[in-house]
């Protein structure tokens, strides 16, 4: 009958499970690689617009915010990330999940970044919860894509 | 030869399930990307997918529950019985069954397995093993379905610009219970319907039926 099956192969189905088990740890060995290169790409960015320094604080955003926040400004990226008065925070907190990020500040805003092909780059900044719960209702945000 | 001959039955199936799981793991990559493309998000390479929870949590998902069916289904023919069903035991033998029926302590013989003859913990831990074993490994990949689903849930929240979900909170969403139910509604029905439906019909040559011509009645029977 049917429930003979597992019990032949039950060894074979115990190495399997290690296999998968070990591998879903693997999978997990990276993320304080991640978390290091998440908090560089938030920290570069706030650094390089504290200097003064647009088009490096613009190679941290992804190209879809980039153009976004042209768009609204109505000016180069350069010029307009001067223009939104970011003003520089300690890095509290940083949350990887697959390919994005949150990175929390201490002045309460929230950064979100997103892994592309060049790396990982912010899709979002200023974000804050707005009303209701923030993991119901999206942040509103100075920037995003 | 001997060895493949006497062992084809699991061999074939560890085969199909390799190559269904490597081909699980090149179409869940082209759908990954695909997703990530319509979000604005750049592609990942296969060994990243392979690697990640979103591969992990579509294989987890399907693991706890085709454990738990089997788990079930070992430990309610014990005591529920389907008469007509080659998947039953005969109505009147429900139970546990004498120590005589199970070759157990005293009534185990010179083959038995050790812990079948010595009686005491050891005896009541191997009469339960496969049990417990199977109920041991449904609850570790549903584990590893609530922590990779987790941070496939995160992910999403963040694309979305929402906070995350810590894993308590996660294993009260409707996410996790519909990737749970959505899977058990279906193992159950797959094993129910085969027990009814080996009542009436037959394979002829397969033990998980009956011999062809053998009464709709007849339980317990194997072909």
């Amino acid at each position: 009958v049917i429930a003979d099956a597992p019990g032949h192969d039950g060894g074979m189905r115990w190495r399997a499970l290690v296999i998968v088990v070990g591998a879903a740890a693997l999978s997990g060995c990276g993320q304080s690689g991640k978390q290091d290169e998440v908090r560089t790409v938030t920290g570069r960015f706030y650094a390089a617009v504290q200097a003064n320094d647009g088009s490096l604080a613009c190679a941290q955003l992804s190209e879809p915010t980039l153009k976004q926040l042209e768009q609204d400004e109505k000016a180069t990226c350069s010029k307009a990330v001067a223009s939104l008065g970011l003003s520089p925070s300690p890095i509290v907190h940083v949350d990887v999940f697959l390919t994005n990020a949150k990175v929390d500040l201490g002045n309460g805003a929230s950064a979100f970044l997103e892994q592309t092909a060049t790396g990982w780059k912010i899709s979002a900044l200023g974000c804050r919860p707005t009303q209701g719960d923030p993991k119901e209702q999206p942040m509103g945000c100075a920037v995003q894509s | 030869m001997r060895f493949l001959r006497e062992n084809s039955l699991s061999l074939f199936f560890l085969v199909i399930f390799l190559a269904t799981l490597v081909a699980q793991a090149f179409v869940g990559h082209a759908d990954f990307n695909h997703q990530q493309l319509a979000h604005q998000g750049d592609p990942i390479s296969l060994s990243h997918y392979v690697a990640s929870s979103a591969f992990s949590v579509d294989v987890m998902e399907n693991w706890q529950s085709e454990y738990l069916q089997f788990t079930l289904f070992i430990f309610a023919t014990v005591w529920f019985v389907q008469r007509g069903s080659p998947e039953s035991k005969k109505v009147d033998e429900s139970g546990t069954e004498s120590d005589a029926d199970q070759k157990v302590g005293r009534h185990a013989d010179e083959r038995s397995p050790r812990w079948a003859r010595v009686g005491g913990l050891r005896t009541i831990l191997y009469s339960n093993s496969l049990v417990t074993v199977m109920t041991a490994i449904w609850l570790l990949s549903w584990l590893a379905q609530s922590i990779t689903g987790r941070i496939v849930y995160n992910a999403d929240q963040f694309d979305h610009h929402l906070a995350a979900l810590t894993w308590t909170q996660y294993i009260l969403t409707p996410d996790f219970w519909n990737r749970t139910l959505q899977n058990w509604q279906s193992e159950f029905l797959a094993v129910g319907s085969m027990a009814v439906l080996a009542i009436y019909l037959r394979q002829r040559g397969s033990p998980e039926s009956k011999p062809v011509g053998a009464a709709h009645s007849d339980t317990a029977l194997e072909g």
